[in-house]
């Protein structure tokens, strides 16, 4: 029982963590938990289906199908991250200025929320894709009673749960005024991490190069498998020893979702100076 | 220090399915059951890489010697 609780622990710490920075980041936005509950609920159902198709995608790409499919996931993944980061760019202000009023909720994101949700039910199939499999795997070959392993699990899985509402709590206790820059700036470098484990799975089924393995190697000062490596491994994409391929990938995600949050923002602002004096004047007090 | 490529075959034998990991040499696997899994690695450094099936850590365990 003690192994399946741990095992489906770590599978769920990293989705529970990202969804909790995640509720957290889009908090103020009109029918956010409805959107969360979707995709929460896409993953779980995705994992399914996914377990079930194992066979089937591993013997795509001469047995690289496994790699392939979780670099599309990561991908679209880092992708989403990207949509919303830029999209806060735009409406951070709104947002910080609105939630001090109760009750008083962003309508126009609605959009941007269908890529949370996207993201969300990403992680939460990646994850528990394997989760499946695992207690699949133990409810047919093992002698561990079917119970006990359910019991386990459900260990596991409450375990993930509290960390990532911690999490949460965590995050809402920031005050406002740097509120979105931390979620954001948690958001970025979970994006940059996840580009990382991308580049880990292309070198894997080996698509692209490693180039130098590894580019340094800390494990002596903090393994990746220890309780604050895998912490930061799921925050940050940490890893005590990355390949040369990984860190372009980290920083490439980095410069590209800076790069163009910066680009939209001073687009938007060419636009609001050109608007009448009464606007400009209004969205300065926002902005204040 | 082995300059070389290296191709793992993975080959799960049983009924169950494994995840093929090892943080040392930065990779990770599902291979399910009663089937083959292929994983590259290298070039490495020499030393020692253990690597381990994760549903089954306590038995599952081998390590990968570059020389």
């Amino acid at each position: 029982m003690f192994g399946s609780a741990l095992i489906i622990f770590r599978e769920t710490l990293e989705a529970a963590l990202v969804i909790g920075i995640i509720a957290a980041a889009t908090r103020g936005v009109s029918g956010r938990t409805l959107w969360l509950i979707i995709g929460v609920t896409c993953g779980v159902i995705g994992s399914f289906i996914v377990a079930a198709l194992t066979d089937t995608i591993a013997d795509f790409a001469e047995g690289s199908g496994q790699e392939l499919f979780n670099a599309a996931v990561l991908a679209i993944a880092v992708v989403m991250i990207a949509w919303h980061n830029i999209w806060m760019s735009t409406h951070g202000a709104e947002l910080a200025r609105d939630a001090k009023r109760i009750g008083s909720e962003v309508k126009d994101g609605q959009r941007e929320l269908s890529a949370i949700a996207i993201l969300v039910a990403l992680t939460v199939l990646r994850e528990g894709a394997e989760s499946v499999l695992f207690l699949h795997g133990m409810a047919t070959g093992s002698e561990t009673s079917l119970m006990s392993m359910l019991t386990g699990g459900a260990l596991g899985l409450l375990g993930g749960a509290i960390v990532g509402t911690l999490m949460f709590i965590g995050l809402m206790r920031i005050p406002l005024r740097w509120f979105f820059s931390v979620t954001g700036t948690l958001l970025l470098l979970l994006a940059a991490g996840l580009s990382s484990q991308m580049a880990k799975m292309l070198i894997q089924a080996d698509w692209i190069p490693a180039l130098v393995t590894p580019l340094w190697d800390i494990s002596s000062v903090l393994p990746t498998n220890s309780v604050t490596g895998s912490i930061l491994h799921v925050l940050i994409g940490y890893e005590a020893s990355p390949s040369g391929m990984q860190i372009l990938f980290y920083a490439g995600t980095i410069a590209v979702i800076v790069g163009l949050t910066a680009l939209v923002r001073r687009n938007q602002q060419q636009q609001q100076q050109q608007q009448t004096p009464q606007a400009k004047s209004e969205l300065s007090a926002g902005t204040s | 220090m082995c300059q070389k490529k290296v191709k793992l075959i993975i080959d799960n034998q049983d009924a169950s399915p494994e995840e093929f990991e090892s943080h040392e040499l930065n990779r990770e696997k599902i291979i399910p059951a009663k089937s083959k899994g292929v994983v590259y690695i290298g070039p490495l450094k020499a030393g020692k890489y253990p690597f381990v099936g994760e549903f089954n850590q306590a038995t599952a365990r081998g390590v990968v010697i570059a020389e």
